[in-house]
């Protein structure tokens, strides 16, 4: 009874994750080629994916791994790269009650991919647990992705097949989730503004950092909601 | 760049990048870790964020599109993979979705 419970864990884990399967092991892959094309070893990018696990920050420290030894520059850049993580990790304070080496693991794997179908992750069926769900989840987005950087690595030149279009999935996903989010929630505030602020952030400031200039400005607006509620509390 | 310098930088990499995971649970929430002692501000700050934040990953994923760009490449044959339109996606998943709950609605 225990193991048939187990084993349905793990079946809806699989296929709640199948969308970042698809995406991280293609992304995966392109980002082991990628490596190999800087001349690094396919324990490199294996290595990477295993103790770094974050897809735009090991695309930056692949280059920087090539440049002068600058253990600051490497902290600096990687805090603004995983910078939005942070509010992921907010998002999921109540979302995680998880103890022990449980929480410690999902806050490591705390990915974009993870965190949106964590965070959405809200019914299961039946014979389901959701914190174990949660946590199977992360382990195979981790599997994926280190999966990928493996094989793109080692394949290296080896393979020129070319796959193009399947990483669509995982924009799919995102849409598909954004949309969901959308239909159910109550006001369209917070929806709206990420989208006309992440859009205006990206003319104004680029592809680098318009990811923390949304972020900052976005607190900011709930600061702004924030203070003219409990001002509006007070009043009455 | 050394070896030894080379695993020094993947290390501080992943540090500094679970940090940025793992400081939030830390900033705010006590050992005890109960949801009553968040800070009404980070509590609302979480609950309003996410729906922001999808939309923010929507974008994201299209932010090599040059917007101000003349020629566009959201279509034709040199059409990037990651520059297909999610429009008709969305349609689909919408009236999808409709007929679903309508289907269910119907035999319940």
């Amino acid at each position: 009874m225990k193991n048939e419970r187990r084993q349905s864990n793990f079946r809806f884990a699989l296929q709640t994750s199948s969308p970042v399967f698809f995406g991280y092991v293609i992304l995966g892959i392109g980002y082991g080629l990628y490596m190999h094309n800087l001349g690094f070893s396919f324990w490199y990018p294996t290595l990477m994916a295993l103790t770094i696990y974050g897809g735009s920050v090991e695309f930056v420290i692949a280059n920087l791994l090539l440049q002068h030894f600058d253990p600051l520059n490497v902290f600096l850049i990687t805090a603004v790269v995983g910078f939005r993580q942070f509010f992921y990790g907010i998002s999921m304070l109540t979302k995680y009650p998880h103890r022990g080496w449980r929480k410690w693991f999902l806050l490591f794997g705390l990915t974009d991919e993870t965190f949106v179908i964590n965070y959405n992750l809200s019914h299961v069926p039946d014979n389901c647990d959701l914190r174990t769900v949660q946590l199977w989840i992360t382990v195979l987005d981790y599997f994926y992705w280190v999966l990928g950087a493996f094989l793109g690595g080692f394949l290296g030149s080896a393979m020129n097949i070319q796959i193009k279009g399947l990483d669509f999935v995982m924009t799919a996903l995102f849409i598909v989730l954004a949309l969901e989010q959308f239909l159910k929630e109550k006001t369209h505030v917070s929806s709206i503004s990420g989208l006309v602020i992440t859009v205006t952030c990206l003319l104004l400031f680029g592809k680098t950092y318009f990811l923390i200039a949304t972020l900052l400005i976005l607190v900011g607006e709930y600061y702004y909601f924030y203070r003219r509620r409990v001002r509006g509390g007070e009043g009455q | 760049m050394m070896f030894w310098q080379r695993v020094v930088t993947i290390g501080i990499a992943a540090v500094t990048n679970f940090l940025t995971r793992y400081l939030p649970f830390r900033l705010f929430t006590s050992s005890k870790d109960e949801e009553d002692e968040l800070s009404p501000f980070i509590k609302g700050l979480g609950e309003f964020l996410p729906a922001a934040i999808m939309s923010m990953l929507v974008v994201y994923c299209y932010r090599n599109i040059n917007l101000l760009g003349g020629q566009s490449r959201l279509a034709g044959p040199n059409r990037r993979p990651d520059h297909r339109p999610g429009a008709p996606l969305a349609a689909e998943h919408v009236s999808l979705t409709d007929c679903r709950d309508g289907f269910l609605h119907s035999i319940n």
